[in-house]
Order: structure tokens, then sequence, then C-alpha cells
């Protein structure tokens, strides 16, 4: 059998695992470090870095280094977090022909999903490189809140890297499977996910090596940047305020900052206060100025709690959506860098009256949760089985402009439903089902993934044809579905596919240019 | 026979589409019947109002059913496949598969099971608790969910796998919610035991032999669309009353009950559009009014100098017009000069300039903020924004004056 390995394309960092002999490991870099960023760079003389070769000259070369690209993969261009990346990121991002952010460093454009690619190919060779062969299949995981564009933005760039992707799991998911494997014991599971982008909490049930997925909630706007980012703001008052320069408009002093608000976050999570120095940092008529701050753990408290709070409003309606309390959850698991914060972990003991289980490393289990998955689906022993939902309700445009839904999200795949619509007009033969997927009741709201009609109704009053529609979502999350008039017996249908924001000419086209590119990734 | 009577009971006559009723050959009383024939009057209903002894009607509407002069909504005729059980690709044990003939078997026996009530699907009693319930799911997937045969070669059996997994999955989740679980056990009680006896056995019987099938599958279908069709005008009558009951609180200027009525119209009639666009109307001006009467008490507070009642006020009100530029500046004096939070008086303020840019009175505030949090260069900026603003606003100029 192959070996598969499990991918964390985290937001800031990744990391990959692997099972050996039965037992999930994390494999390291060539440096030794167990998780590697999610940057990319070109260097002036057109070199191409990736990991932390490509974080260490970020502070020189800021505008042609690329990080949190995970941020835009298969978003619209207009969408608020691509808008909000542009007025951000040092590199510049444009838009693409397909409506998508694409990214332009020393000249060249580059896809979104190649830009995962590229790191989920250094990733590959990561697992080449200790295990001494070809890795080919790997399970990678994303927020649960990912779309079906995302997700698949995310698939498309594992082809691009080499990789046939069995699956793609939510990240949450993969946490409670890396908790639950090898446990016999009947739980219930809440995941705790704060990365560095994004805000997930799942609630999972275990038992006899079947994991069930009750419920996820989360958002997509909130993470470790965002703590970042209110540090970055509050030094740059500071400064303003101590030294009459602004520094917002200053590319190379905000990574430096951003790198300083980073590193003094994780230091106040051991410490009570840390000092942030920064020479150098601008310079006016009166000569150079330096920065130096000393922040501490309750200021740092003071300027996020908001931030922490507000993620135990999705925890509410998840323990809702599962039909839970607080106190039915047997064991909490944080997930994502961010949750190392002690507000983080008292905020959630608080919430949940119990202390977080310790026995996981937040930035690892995700992957390995990955790489469980991606045995578990191989391997032919029923050891381990996920229950894994859908991400996102799927349902049908109906009359006025509302979204009748189908299929609730977080429902077990593989299914089938169906309901019964009619027709609105007196006489009408045909109706056109528009296939619709998202949250909101207005079907405008939501993403259209495929129509089609059905003619040859019998004629009749309003409301008297009785047409069955049927949703069928395969395990692979492919989804099919078919309209029945009852009474004529016509039926039609159709398979969705899901699409990224590149056509397979383009795929095709990127893996050439890959390939091309290849010997200089191997450096 | 007991069996079918209700269900004939359910059925809906209408004339039928190719027949002529003035060419008939009919009495008056059978053509005062003929005429409550209308498409929406059920059988049961008709035998009531037909103006003849019920049995006569019984039997004449038998008899036209018969002859074609009417005909039943076919639409109920036609369910009797009913869309769950879908029709399976022919499967034979075949050893060069990827699985065992063991386990083809018992995807075969399994598959001939679905037919059966969600009980003997998940093989548990009728009495079984969520937990037992929850266990059989859970070991019934390890089974016949098809991620257990990732990738390898099923031929037809995956088709089978798959629907097999569908069915226990819906029969989990029917019988591990109440409410579904009580409709199910609804529809046992009325489809009765000795149908689905008849059906168990009917797996053994030749394929073509289908009468022996029909019947309960029509009276299962049609007794669940009926029970369907029962509870849909039931909430549509509460939703009527609610929604009346709301535009009379409209009527009567209690916005918020209004708001609440029509939000639970809606929620028992969501197709309902004449609702809908009720419902944003009332939950404007509801929200409107709801503003405007704590901004009153808010305004009474401030006027009795009890700002920190006030304030409570205010940001109630903030709640429900969140672009109003006076309430949010409001807000951020009180949260400065009663309770000291200088973040949150920073941020109101700061909103409420970006509302209202050229305001040279919020400027003032801002700045004053801004000085009291020691952010001198900030304090500056926005004095002098307000100077700019209005010169004539001296207490601006003696904070510009003082910072210095």
């Amino acid at each position: 059998m192959s070996r598969v390995i499990g991918i964390d394309l985290g937001t800031t960092n990744s990391c990959v695992a692997i099972l050996e002999n039965g037992q999930p490991s994390v494999i390291p870099n060539a440096g030794g470090y167990k998780t590697t960023p999610s940057m990319f760079a070109v260097t002036q003389d057109g070199k191409r870095l990736v990991g932390h070769l490509a974080k260490r000259q970020a502070i020189t070369n800021s505008k042609n280094t690329v990080y949190a690209a995970k941020r835009l993969i298969g978003r619209r261009w207009e969408h608020p977090e691509v808008q909000k990346s542009i007025d951000l990121c040092p590199y510049q991002i444009v838009r693409g022909p397909n409506d998508d952010p694409r990214i332009e460093i020393t000249g060249k454009t580059f896809t979104c999903p190649e830009i995962s690619s590229i790191i989920l190919r250094e990733m590959k060779r990561v697992a080449e490189e200790y295990l001494g062969e070809p890795v080919r299949d790997a399970v990678i995981t994303v927020p649960a809140y990912f779309n079906d564009t995302q997700r698949q933005c995310t698939k498309d760039a594992g082809r691009i890297a080499g990789l046939e992707v069995l699956r793609i799991i939510n990240e949450p998911t993969a946490a409670g499977l890396a908790y639950g494997f090898g446990k016999r014991k009947e739980e219930k599971v809440a995941v705790y996910d704060l990365g560095g982008g994004t805000f997930d909490i799942s609630i999972l049930e275990m038992g006899d090596g079947v994991l069930e997925v009750l419920a996820t909630a989360g958002d997509t706007f909130l993470g470790g940047e965002d703590f970042d980012r209110r540090i970055v703001n509050h030094l740059i008052e500071k400064f303003e305020e101590s030294e009459g320069i602004d520094l917002r408009s200053d590319t190379m002093a905000l990574q430096r900052l951003k790198d300083a608000a980073e590193k003094a976050k994780c230091d106040l999570s051991q410490r009570e206060t840390t000092e942030i120095n920064l020479p150098f940092i601008a310079s006016d008529a009166n000569g150079p100025r330096h920065l130096s701050v000393e922040l501490g753990r309750e200021t740092l408290e003071s300027l996020v709690d908001d931030i922490v709070r507000g993620t135990l409003k999705s925890a509410e309606q998840c323990l809702n959506d599962a039909g839970l309390t607080a106190d039915d959850i047997d064991q909490v698991i944080l997930v994502g860098g961010q949750s190392r914060m002690p507000l983080v972990q008292k905020t959630v003991t608080e919430f949940f009256g119990k202390r977080p289980h310790k026995g996981v490393n937040p930035d690892e289990v995700v992957a390995i949760g990955a790489a469980i998955q991606g045995e578990a689906l191989l391997s032919e022993d029923d050891s381990l089985l996920l229950l894994d939902v859908t991400p996102l309700s799927l349902g049908i445009a109906t009359y006025g402009g509302h979204f009748a839904k189908l299929i609730e999200r977080n429902t077990t795949v593989p299914v089938r439903k169906s309901h019964i619509f009619t027709t609105t007009r007196d006489n009408q033969t045909a109706v056109k089902i528009r296939v619709l997927q998202g949250e909101s009741e207005h079907a405008a709201d939501n993403d259209l993934l495929g129509e089609f009609v059905l003619t040859g109704i019998r004629q009749a009053a309003k409301g008297d044809p009785e047409i069955d529609v049927a949703f069928d979502i395969d395990a692979n999350g492919i989804v099919s579905v078919s309209a029945r008039d009852l009474q004529t017996g016509k039926e039609q249908s159709i398979t969705v596919n899901a699409t990224g924001t590149l056509s397979e000419e383009e795929v095709q086209q990127i893996i050439e240019d890959q390939e091309l590119y290849e010997v200089q990734l191997k450096e | 026979m007991g069996e079918a009577k209700p269900e004939g009971d359910e059925r809906v006559p209408r004339l039928a589409a190719d027949c002529d009723p003035t060419r008939l050959q009919i009495t008056p009383a059978e053509g005062y019947l003929l005429s409550r024939v209308d498409g929406s009057t059920p059988w049961a209903l008709l035998r009531e109002i037909g103006g003849m002894p019920p049995a006569e009607v019984e039997r004449k509407l038998e008899e036209w059913l018969r002859i074609g002069v009417i005909e039943v909504d076919s639409d109920e005729e036609e369910k009797e496949e009913p869309p769950a059980v879908q029709a399976l690709p022919e499967a034979k044990v075949d050893a060069h598969l990827d699985i065992s003939v063991e386990v083809q078997r018992e995807i075969l026996s399994f598959g001939k099971k679905l037919s059966a009530s969600y009980y003997d699907i998940l093989g548990v009693p009728r009495d079984a608790g969520n937990p037992a319930i929850k266990k059989a799911y859970f070991a019934l997937s390890k089974k016949f969910h098809p991620d257990r045969y990732f990738r390898r070669n099923l031929g037809p059996f995956m088709a089978h796998v798959e629907t097999i997994f569908k069915k226990i999955l819906e029969a989990y989740e029917l019988l591990s919610d109440p409410t579904t679980r009580a409709e199910v056990e609804k529809s046992l009680r009325t489809a009765g035991s000795s149908a689905a006896e008849a059906n168990g056995g009917g797996a053994e019987k030749p394929a073509t032999d289908k009468p022996a099938r029909k019947p309960r599958r029509i009276a299962a279908s049609m007794s669940l669309l009926a029970q369907h069709k029962r509870q849909l005008t039931e909430r549509k009558r509460k939703a009527k009353n609610f929604f009346e009951s709301g535009m009379a609180a409209f009527r009567g200027e209690r916005w918020l009950e209004a708001a609440r009525g029509v939000r639970l119209a809606i929620a028992y009639d969501p197709r309902n559009d004449a609702f809908r666009e009720s419902f944003a109307k009332v939950q404007r001006r509801a929200y409107e009014e709801q503003a405007k009467a704590l901004t009153r008490k808010a305004d009474e507070c401030w006027d009795m100098h009890d700002f920190e009642e006030a304030g409570k006020y205010y940001e109630e009100a903030l709640h429900y017009r969140p672009f109003d530029a006076e309430i949010t500046m409001r807000v951020a004096r009180i949260a400065h000069q009663v309770h000291d939070d200088l973040r949150k008086a920073k941020e109101l303020a700061a909103s409420a300039c970006e509302l209202e840019p050229r305001n040279a009175g919020f400027r003032l505030s801002l700045g004053k903020i801004f000085k009291a949090a020691g952010l001198k260069n900030n304090a500056r900026r926005e004095l002098e924004t307000a100077m700019r603003l209005d010169p004539g606003l001296t207490e601006a100029k003696m904070e510009l004056k003082s910072l210095r």
C-alpha cells in the first residue's frame, strides 16, 4: 500500500504528518521544525523561496513575499476579505480574468491555488525526503467554513502540486480524529480551533471507532492575525504619540511591527510582560527614531478581550445546533496556535466548566488527524470511520426569491433527501430548478451551483402538480439533483460539478509551468 | 378492507377532463351531487353534503369513477413509488471483486430489507432509547459506509452500499429526533403491522407478484400525504391567526407586539410572501418606535443629569438605530465622562465622526477624549479640524491652548 500523508495547510503555518507502524507522527522539515511557514517569495535575482527561507527575508523583500494566501483562495474579488487584504498586505493583489484575486510579484502573476500548490509541494517534499520514497496520496484540511469553491481550489492546488487528494476534511474534525484515535470510549468532544486566520468550533461524538460530527460553527473573519493587528495598532498609536510619526504607510515598518507583535504575543503566553524594541524604525529631520515599548499581559488582554469573548457566541450556537449544553461535553480540545494564549484558555475553561484536554499539540493535531483519515480510507480494517458532513446547506430557489433548504449544513454524507414542490401559475408546464448552496434565506445571496428545466408538467391549477425534487450527495461530496413530476413521471437531473476559480486548461497550464520550476524548488 | 376506507375518504374527486356533464343522463339530485365535485372537496365530505343518503353518494361516486365521469386526484395514485426507495442495479456475487463473497452476500441481504420499517432497518426494538439507536447506527455505518470500501472495486455493489447507508442514515435521523420519531410511530400505526408483515413476506415472492405490495405502498404514502396536508392547513391557520393579531397590534401602535406576531406567522408559514413583506414594514416601524421611546427616556435622564441611566437607554437605542450619529456620540460622551472607558469612548466617538464628518462639536468631543487618553497628537488633529469646521468654537480653542 502506498503511503498517505496528511497536510494541514494553514494560513500562517503548514504541517505534514504520517502514520508509521500505526503511530501518527509529524514530519520535521530539513531545518528540524515541525511546522513550515505558509510563505512564498521571489528574490530580486528571480530565485523562488518557500517556508522558513521565505520568512527570513520577508522584511527586506516584503513586496515580493506572499503570506496568508489562504485568506484569498477561492474568493471573489469583491469579497470584503479580499478588499481587506488589499489594504493590509505589502504584496500586490490584482484582479484576475475570472474575477478572482491574483498575486503579482516580480512582474509575474500567480493564482491563489498556484501559491497554495507551492506550499503543498514543499510539504510533499518534506515528507518524501523523510520517507525516502515518492508520495502521491494526501488528505488536506480546510477550515470548516470553507465553501465549495474554496475547497475545490484547495483540491486544485493539491493537483498542481502533484498530489492525489483523497479527501478535503475540516480542520476541527481532523483534530477530533487525532484525539479519538485508538480510543474506544463514548465521548462528546468540543474542538475549539483558533488559528491564524479563522475560528472554528465543532462538536463531535465518538464511540466504537466511529466519529460523528454533530455540529460546526465559526467565524471566517476572526483569528490570531486580528490579535496581531490590535497590537500593531497599539504600537502605531504609541509611536505616533511619542514621536509624531505615522507608520501606517511605511510597508517595511509595518512588516517589522507585525513580526514583533506576533513575537510579543507569543512571549506573553509565557511571561507577564515583554519588551518590544525596533531600532531605526523610522527617521525624520531630527535623525533616526527607535521604537521601544513595554507590553504587559494585562494590556494585551484588554486589547483583545472582545475578540476572545466573540468566539463564545459561535460556541453557543454550535452547542445549540448539536442539541447539547456545555455540561454535556466530556472533553474540550484546543487547536490552533492562538489557543495557547492564557486568556483564551481561561475563557474556554469558564465557558465549558472544565479544563481543556492537555494531550494534544495545537500546532500538529490537525495534520495528524488528516493522516489518520487518509490511513482509515486506504486500510481494509474497520478500526476507524469518520461520518463526515456537508459544510453548507443545499437547496433550490423558490417563488419570490426564497431559498428552500433540502439538505441542512452538517448533514452526514452520503445522503439523499427529497421534497415535493409545486407550480405557482395556472397551467404552468415547466419549472426551472436552480440549485443553490448557502445559508441565507434569500436565494440571491447564495451560490448558484447549477440549473435545469423540467418540462411536460400536466396543465393544472397552480399548486396542483407535485414535483419531487431529490438531492443526492455521495461520499466524495459530489451532488446530483433530480426533479420528477409525480403525475406524468417525467424526470430531469444534473450532476453538480464543484468548480474552483480556475478552468481545467488553466490547471493543466499551471502544472506544466510548475514543472519548469521543479529544479529550483528542490534546491 | 377496513384499512382501505379512510384512505378512500381522503381522495379528492374532480370532473374528468374529457367529460362533458351536460351530455350526461342524470337526475337533478345526481346533478346536485356532481356540482359539488369541484376538485377540492374530499370524498368523506361529499358523502355528508351530497344531498342524498351517504350510502347513495358512495355508490354513485364509485359508479362515476368507474365509468370515467369523475377521476380522483391521480397524483396520489402516482405516489405508489415512494421516492425514498431507489431501484438498485442487478448485482451477483462475484469472486473477482475486491470484497469477500461473504460481505457481498451481506450487502445483498441487507439491500432486501430496505423497505422494512425504520426500526427493522436499524435492528432495534420499537422502545429503543436514543443511545441504543446511536449504537446500532454506528455499528451499521462501520459496515455499510462507502468509505469502508474506498478505492476498492466493488462493481455494482458500490451503488448498493451507498443506497443502504443513505437508508440507515435516514432511519437514524428520523428515530433519534422525538418529533420525527412520533411521525414514524403514527404512520406505522396507520399502515398497520399486518401490512409490514405482508411486505416482509413479499421479499421472498417473485418480483412479478406486484399486487401483494402495491396496496400497502399506496396506503402508506397516502396517509402520510394526508397527514402532511392536514398539518400544513393547521400551520397555515395558526400563521393567519398570528398575522391578524400582529396586524391588529400594528394598528393599535403596539409595534413590538406587532413584529412578534408577524414573525410567528412567518415561522408557521414561511412561504407566504405577504407575511414577509409586512414583516419588513412592521419591524422597521417597531425599531424606529423603540429607538424613539428609548431616546426619549434617555433624554429625560440626561436632562435630570442621571447620566448613568441615560447611557443605558442610549446604548439600547443604538441597538435599534446603529447609524445614528447623535446617539453614538452621546454614548461616547457618557463612556468618557461617566465610566471613564476611554477605549469605548474613542471608538464610538470616531464612528460618530465618520457618520457626520463635518460636525465640529463631534470633533471637539473626540479631541477631548483623545486628550484624556493621553494621545496628544490625535487630540490636536481633531481639535484643529473642529476649529476649521467652526471657527467660532471657543471651547475647541481653549482645549487646544491647554494642550500646548
